[in-house]
């Protein structure tokens, strides 16, 4: 079982001793940081196997640097965690083998160092999109289907790039009372 | 505990940064927060999931753009090309991820493209205004999924319609039997 209850600058320390106390402080820094390197990797990769791949990178470069004591200031470990994140986006297509070297590096346990995210149930999310409102939708469907940014779909529907982000706002909130309403 | 953050970001900034649509330098110090910040984590991960969940939806109607990322995303598409008026078959064989029926008409000078879905009497199911639609090819994209067979058992026919200064006019029914399995 990882501690949540341990803050970054005792993380940083215990990482350093060994036994038992390195292996709980590891999967407590994999547990807190891994959703967010998770979700930056998505957006940053647009690649949900990429951003898995990176996702182990990156909390695998961070536990080494803490073994070797290479964390300046401990302080600040979510900044060195997004510095890595920063350095390794670019490399997503390292070698393939992150999640042995994972488990190898902080042991059997290394799966439960797996982010978790947040599912979300797509069938009623189509159904949420469905029922926005007509201009609303079509933002929603441009921006997140077809990739467009607010300025291509201003000029497609003939209005400013601010009233798209607007739209946008609006179906963002609707969808969001929407996937509540269901539960 | 986690501590309270004093400066708490805004949800409507979480779904700019992940619509990709902050500047880059309001994108790295957004970064910083949420790696910095236990409190804003929850929001992250909630504009987070949102974003993630809109873009694993396919759309009902695509551009060409789009119909070539999902191929070389490695989906399994089936193209049906349909013209108006005659039939056509889509075989939803097993290991297809989707259907795209391309229907064709003439779209040079329309103004707005809509959808339409209709059933057997002629009623109208659903209708998608506004569509993305290639004019120069003369194409609209529909998408059709493996659940839409449940969620649309009524279907009959699509339409596409044209619009020219605020008057619509059909340009195209298109008669595609399904075969699901």
């Amino acid at each position: 079982m990882s501690d949540a209850s341990l803050d970054d600058s005792e993380l940083v320390r215990l990482v350093v001793e060994p036994g038992e106390a390195r292996r709980t402080a590891e999967l407590a820094l994999c547990e807190r940081y891994g959703m967010r390197v998770r979700r930056y990797a998505e957006r940053h990769l647009r690649n949900a196997q990429s951003a898995a791949d990176l996702t182990q990178l990156v909390l695998l470069s961070v536990i080494e640097a803490l073994r070797e004591g290479r964390i300046a200031d401990p302080e600040r470990l979510g900044a060195f965690v997004l510095s890595t994140c920063r350095h390794l986006v670019w490399d997503e297509n390292r070698a393939v083998t992150r999640q042995t070297r994972l488990r190898e590096t902080i042991g059997a346990e290394a799966t439960a160092a797996e982010p978790t995210t947040a599912s979300i149930d797509l069938l009623r999310l189509e159904q949420c999109v469905r029922e926005l409102p007509r201009r609303e939708q079509r933002v929603v469907l441009l921006t997140y289907g077809e990739e467009w940014s607010s300025e291509r779909i201003a000029a497609e529907l003939g209005t400013t790039a601010g009233n798209v982000r607007v739209l946008r706002h609006r179906a963002l909130a609707r969808l969001t009372d929407c996937m509540e309403d269901e539960r | 505990m986690i501590p309270m953050c004093v400066t708490p970001l805004p949800l409507e900034q979480l779904h700019d940064y992940f619509a990709g649509e902050l500047a880059r330098d309001e994108e790295e110090l957004l970064e910083e927060h949420v790696f910095g910040c236990e409190s804003c984590v929850r929001t992250f991960e909630k504009a987070a999931a949102l974003a993630g969940g809109l873009r694993s939806l396919v759309p009902p109607v695509i551009s060409h753009e789009k119909l070539e990322a999902l191929q070389r995303a490695g989906e399994n598409i089936v193209l049906t090309q349909a013209d108006p008026g005659v039939p056509a078959v889509a075989h939803f064989s097993p290991g297809v991820s989707l259907l795209v029926h391309v229907l064709r008409g003439d779209l040079r000078t329309a103004e707005r493209v809509h959808f339409e879905l209709l059933r057997r009497d002629g009623g109208v199911m659903m209708t998608l205004e506004d569509v993305v639609a290639d004019r120069e090819r003369g194409e609209v994209l529909i998408v059709c999924q493996r659940h839409y067979e449940h969620a649309f058992s009524d279907a009959y026919s699509f339409r596409i319609v044209g619009e020219w200064g605020g008057s619509r006019e059909v340009i195209g029914d298109y008669f595609i039997e399904h075969i699901w399995r």
